[in-house]
């Protein structure tokens, strides 16, 4: 006597995967000897991951540790703010290599490497990558890397990358001359080398990033945009950005083809180091 | 070799004026044992619940359509546990608290919460998490009603459109989103367009519009009812036709769509103002950036006023038309 909609879910699941279910659940209560429903829920990212259908749902029932994963299929993954990954050392916390026609959505997410782990987040195929409500704090390499080789697009809101001491948000296509979208709004970088850096030297096409809203404070280089050796034109936007307290607060580096576009912004302490690329500000 | 981008996008237009999305309204649930006498003002949900429970808070029961034939009108669903709750069909006033952990999986082809209401009824959905799989239509179509309101809330991977908000009424009709985010459906984001004599007035504030098939919103005045919307602190990123537009058809009384503190990026054509002498954007305090096509098109009789504080910078495509300067207060 299953009510109709959950009838649907199961042919949906069926249309998308042998057994496979369209939102699996783990908990701290959980096991991963159980089949990731709500009430069997699994324990662990991993596992819930090999349980759930293409586009499907992770979903977490209560506060704590679930791992990290790698994810080669659409997937949205809901932490609700109190999901946690613990990232050992030289690891990675989430690994994206998805194909081209497939979103992923991380949501509500706290990414830790404890000074140890590599990196937080590592995107390296896939048709987008939209981030929320998510933070990524001391792992040692990036805290979120979007190196896409293909045309791939990325979305963060209403997050941080903390205390990373190399790259806290670096935006990196890898080879290819496709067109590459970033937008980030209401985000925090902090205490880190790097803050937002985009950087067009890897390929040959187009990057476009626009920040709003967002700050960087307390890093070596708040805001960066570089395309040395000319490579990819780099666009970066910054409105309604304040950059406080970096050793440089903004950046245009390396090539006629990187641009960074201020307006509506306050940058205090060093105002702008700009080595060859082009900085405009908008009166 | 020249593609002329812009000739493509009107042969679209014209394509998609004959296709309005709420000629896909599903008929009205019919309730066949609701009691008013016993319902209730505040009724629960949870994944621990089950559909032959009271739904109170002791007994929760498992489903929101379940749930709904339990609450009395103008009154709450209350989500206790995450998970999915399945979609419903709303015809009085009701508000949803899904506290961000209440999850609708929008069935092949299917809504995930369906609102015809009277014009007497406001609803409000809070804290949802509504994802189509790719292969659900919509998320939240809106048909008739007093009002919508929608906080907290995520519309994804619905075939057709996140939030759809139509009025086939003839009274008035307001919608306010506030931090919520619409991204990777197959057409829009957020649709609102007005297919009667009734007015529609909408604020969108901190939402984000990523990556979906068509437009990222679109205001379309279909009928001869205004359309008056504002959208603040938003972004629109990365959709496949038009970041923000506004569209209006002869007879059309009048559709505004207003742009503050705003930034549209990645997108085909960042802003657009289409059709007749009664479609006009309005831009403030907004950010253009990294079009593949334009930057800003004002065509059609379409007009875009700016204030003069706005930034679109050369990384867009070329624009189409030009601004019309007014002047700030």
């Amino acid at each position: 006597m299953l009510p109709d909609y959950s009838r649907a879910d199961l042919r949906a699941a069926r249309r998308s995967g042998a057994g496979a279910d369209t939102r699996v659940f783990v908990s701290t209560a959980g096991s991963d000897s159980n089949p990731c429903t709500v009430s069997s829920p699994c324990r662990t990212f991993a596992q819930a991951y090999t349980a759930v259908a293409t586009n499907g749902e992770i979903d977490v029932l209560t506060p704590g540790g679930y791992g990290g994963l790698t994810i080669s299929k659409a997937i949205s993954i809901q932490g609700h703010g109190y999901a946690g990954i613990s990232v050992a050392s030289g690891g990675t916390g989430i690994t994206i290599n998805a194909p081209s026609t497939d979103s992923v959505n991380l949501n509500g997410l706290l990414i830790d490497g404890g000074g140890v782990g590599q990196n937080g987040i590592v995107f390296n195929s896939g048709k987008s990558l939209t981030i929320e409500n998510t933070v990524v704090r001391k792992t040692i390499y990036y805290g979120l890397g979007f190196l896409p080789t293909a045309a791939s697009t990325l979305a963060v809101s209403d997050s941080y990358f903390t205390d990373v001491p190399n790259f806290a948000f670096f935006i990196f296509p890898q080879g290819g001359s496709s067109t590459v979208t970033a937008s980030i709004d209401r985000t925090g970088v902090f205490g880190s080398g790097n803050g937002l850096y985009a950087n067009g030297g890897a390929s040959t096409g187009v990057v476009n990033v626009a920040v709003t809203d967002s700050v960087a404070a307390n890093n070596a280089t708040g805001f960066v945009v570089a395309s040395f050796y000319n490579t990819a034109v780099v666009n970066f936007a910054m409105t309604h950005c304040q950059a406080v307290g970096n050793a440089t607060g903004i950046e245009a580096a390396g090539g006629a083809t990187a641009t960074l576009w201020l307006a509506q912004s306050t940058v205090t302490r060093k105002l702008a180091w700009v080595r060859s690329g082009h900085e405009r500000s908008h009166k | 070799m020249h593609v002329d981008v812009h000739s493509q996008k009107e042969v679209t237009r014209m394509s998609k004026i004959a296709f309005p999305p709420c000629l896909f309204a599903t008929a009205l649930l019919i309730v066949l044992h609701a009691d008013p006498a016993a319902a209730q003002t505040r009724v629960f949900v949870s994944t621990a619940g089950s559909d032959s429970n009271p739904c109170t808070v002791a007994s929760p029961c498992r489903t929101f359509a379940h749930a709904y034939t339990t609450v009395a009108a103008n009154g709450e669903i209350d989500v206790l546990t995450p998970g999915g709750y399945g979609g419903l069909t709303i015809t009085h006033g009701i508000s949803i608290q899904g506290h961000g952990f209440a999850g609708i999986s929008v069935a092949s082809g299917g809504t995930g919460i369906t609102i015809n209401a009277t014009s007497s009824d406001a609803i409000n959905l809070n804290g949802l998490l509504l994802d189509g799989g790719d292969v659900g239509n919509f998320g939240i179509l809106f048909n008739s009603g007093k009002s919508l309101t929608v906080e907290n809330c995520v519309a994804r991977n619905m075939s057709i459109i996140g939030l759809a908000f139509c009025s086939t009424a003839t009274t008035a009709q307001t919608l306010a989103v506030s931090n919520s985010y619409f991204s990777d459906n197959g057409q829009d984001g957020i649709n609102i367009e007005t297919d009667d004599v009734g007015a529609i007035t909408a604020s969108v504030d901190r939402t984000g519009l990523y990556g979906n098939g068509r437009d990222g919103l679109i205001v379309y005045g279909n009928s001869t009812g205004a359309a008056t919307v504002a959208v603040t602190d938003s972004v629109a990123s990365g959709n496949v036709t038009y970041g923000f537009i506004v569209q209006a058809n002869p007879g059309n009384s009048g559709s505004n769509l207003s742009l503050t503190s705003s930034l549209a990026e990645g997108n085909a054509t960042g802003v657009e103002a289409h059709g007749g002498s009664n479609a006009a954007l309005w831009l403030a305090q907004s950010t253009v950036t990294g079009s593949s096509a334009h930057g800003f098109v004002a065509d059609a009789g379409g007009v875009i006023n700016s204030y003069g504080d706005n930034y679109i910078d050369t990384s867009n495509g070329t624009n189409t038309g030009s601004l019309t300067s007014v002047g700030k207060q």
